[in-house]
């Protein structure tokens, strides 16, 4: 049957630039405008208020010049990945022992309730006092907290819903342990825990450069902002956000993303799926 | 030998099954219809051993047992191939001889141009030949099939009773078939049982069509 052939324009060179190219124009148009609005914004307001894109990057490369950018982004990718370190290490124990056992999770649910109620800015008011505002800790402790219940939420569901009619299948086989482990419950819970650590390093960038800011540290992004703000130096505050912007996406689309379709090359085109079927089902 | 002796089951929610014998002999293919609720799938688990019954016995005395479900149940991060070989790699069969046998039946099924794909790559009547494909690599001499065309369209389905028809035959196997469609229950099986609603009870027991 010709039903496994499919439509020709995913083959070739030609096709797939077409497919890439319609996947990412609506973007760039959204970018554009942006920018574009931003601009306009500028030239009607005073650059006081609204510096433009073109003051932003120059602020940005004089920034870089004195040597302050390098430095301030190691300081605070070192906060934000120290305390998501930590938050990976402590939400997945915990969260393996609570998905594992029910008795654990019911245990476990109202302390995250409560680590979860208390607002991030309380957090770095009590890191500030217990580790003082130049010590490193206060930022990777506060990110670490705020990070946490995310990664323990994603490790108790993708282990308790591993899929009933997977399992039962594999039960049919007589499956051993190990395999059930390394080919049904593991790619599982990757699946799970990619949206959250992808979402953990979101919130643990901004708790970050809040704590930094908050404490007075000396050191990251969030001390330049600081100091930009003491200054009234605008530009300089623009070209701080920009640097974490850059940052965040930087990670996601060059480490996250890369490492994700390593580790699930299966979902490559998993979006397409339904029109690929779709004209499969049709010849 | 398959032997269902005086099953009862009761699920919590009033009884499903109510006293039901039923056997199926090597080589035999019986298809076990009825009305949706009826108790024919939970039937088929108990063969299955994936229910233990309230009352009764199960008694399977076949080398090999491979369950096809309504649903394909396919890994969705593993291949066509890696998944007609799951049941090879858990019963301990080695790399190669897992991929030259889940290769060669693949071409039996006509899935030779889909193995290295995902199954979301696939269509709903490929995905069921894998699935097919995975049961029957373990070379069980039962099959047990569950409603395994019930989500294809009219034509697919007609295509894979065909193909699993020709396999059953080829192969000597012995199958119990559930099915909520009587003329596959006639094409496929060699005895039909039909089921009464809830609770489930033997209404009839006769060869089909495809004996006559």
């Amino acid at each position: 049957m010709g039903g496994i052939r499919h439509g020709t324009a995913h083959g070739t060179g030609q096709g797939a630039a077409r497919r890439t190219w319609q996947k990412l124009w609506p973007g760039a148009v959204g970018l554009l405008g942006f920018f574009a609005l931003w601009q306009v914004g500028a030239l009607t307001t005073d650059p006081i208020i609204l510096p433009s894109p073109g003051a932003t990057a120059k602020a940005l490369v004089r920034l870089a010049a004195d040597g302050r950018v390098a430095g301030a982004a190691l300081a605070t990718a070192l906060h934000t990945l120290g305390g998501f370190g930590l938050a990976a290490a402590a939400g997945g124990l915990f969260g393996l022992a609570a998905g594992l056992s029910a008795t654990v999770r019911r245990m476990l649910a109202p302390v995250v309730t409560i680590v979860q109620g208390v607002p991030q800015i309380a957090w770095i008011v009590l890191a500030l006092l217990w580790f003082g505002p130049s010590s490193a800790a206060t930022p990777i402790f506060t990110v670490a907290v705020g990070v946490l219940p995310v990664i323990f939420a994603a490790v108790v569901s993708g282990i308790s819903t591993a899929e009933r009619p997977l399992i039962e299948m594999a039960r049919t086989y007589q499956t051993p342990k190990a395999l059930l482990l390394t080919d049904i419950y593991l790619p599982h819970l990757i699946s799970y825990l990619f949206p959250a650590v992808t979402a953990g390093l979101g919130i643990g960038w901004k708790v970050a450069v809040m704590a930094e800011l908050m404490a007075g540290a000396d050191r990251g992004v969030g001390a330049g902002l600081a100091r930009a703000r003491t200054n009234l130096e605008v530009a300089d505050a623009f070209a701080w956000i920009a640097i974490i912007v850059v940052m965040m996406f930087g990670l996601e689309y060059l480490v996250l993303h890369p490492l994700r379709r390593w580790l699930e090359p299966w979902r490559a085109g998993e979006g397409e799926g339904g029109r690929r079927r779709a004209e499969a089902d049709r010849d | 030998m398959l032997k269902l002796t005086a099953i009862s089951h009761d699920y919590g929610q009033g009884t499903v099954l109510a006293d039901i014998s039923l056997d199926l002999a090597p080589g035999r293919v019986l298809a076990l219809t009825g009305p949706s609720g009826c108790g024919k799938s939970t039937l088929l688990h108990m063969a299955a051993g994936l229910v233990t019954p309230g009352a009764g016995h199960v008694s399977n005395t076949f080398r090999r047992t491979a369950c096809v479900f309504q649903e394909p149940r396919l890994l969705p991060w593993r291949t066509a191939r890696e998944n007609i070989a799951f049941g090879l790699k858990a019963l301990g069969v080695r790399g190669a001889e897992r991929r030259s046998r889940s290769e060669a039946l693949a071409r039996r099924l006509g899935l030779e141009d889909a193995l290295a794909k995902y199954p979301h790559q696939l269509s709903g009547g490929m995905r069921q030949r894998v699935a097919l494909g995975r049961a029957l690599a373990v070379e069980p001499d039962l099959l047990l099939l569950d409603e395994p065309f019930g989500a294809l369209d009219a034509g697919r389905r007609a295509e894979l009773q065909e193909m699993l028809l020709s396999l059953l035959r080829e192969r000597g196997l012995a199958a119990l078939l559930v099915t909520h469609d009587l003329a596959e229950a006639e094409r496929l099986g060699d005895e039909l049982v039909v089921l009464s609603g809830a609770p489930g009870r033997v209404l009839e027991r006769r060869a089909t069509q495809k004996r006559l």
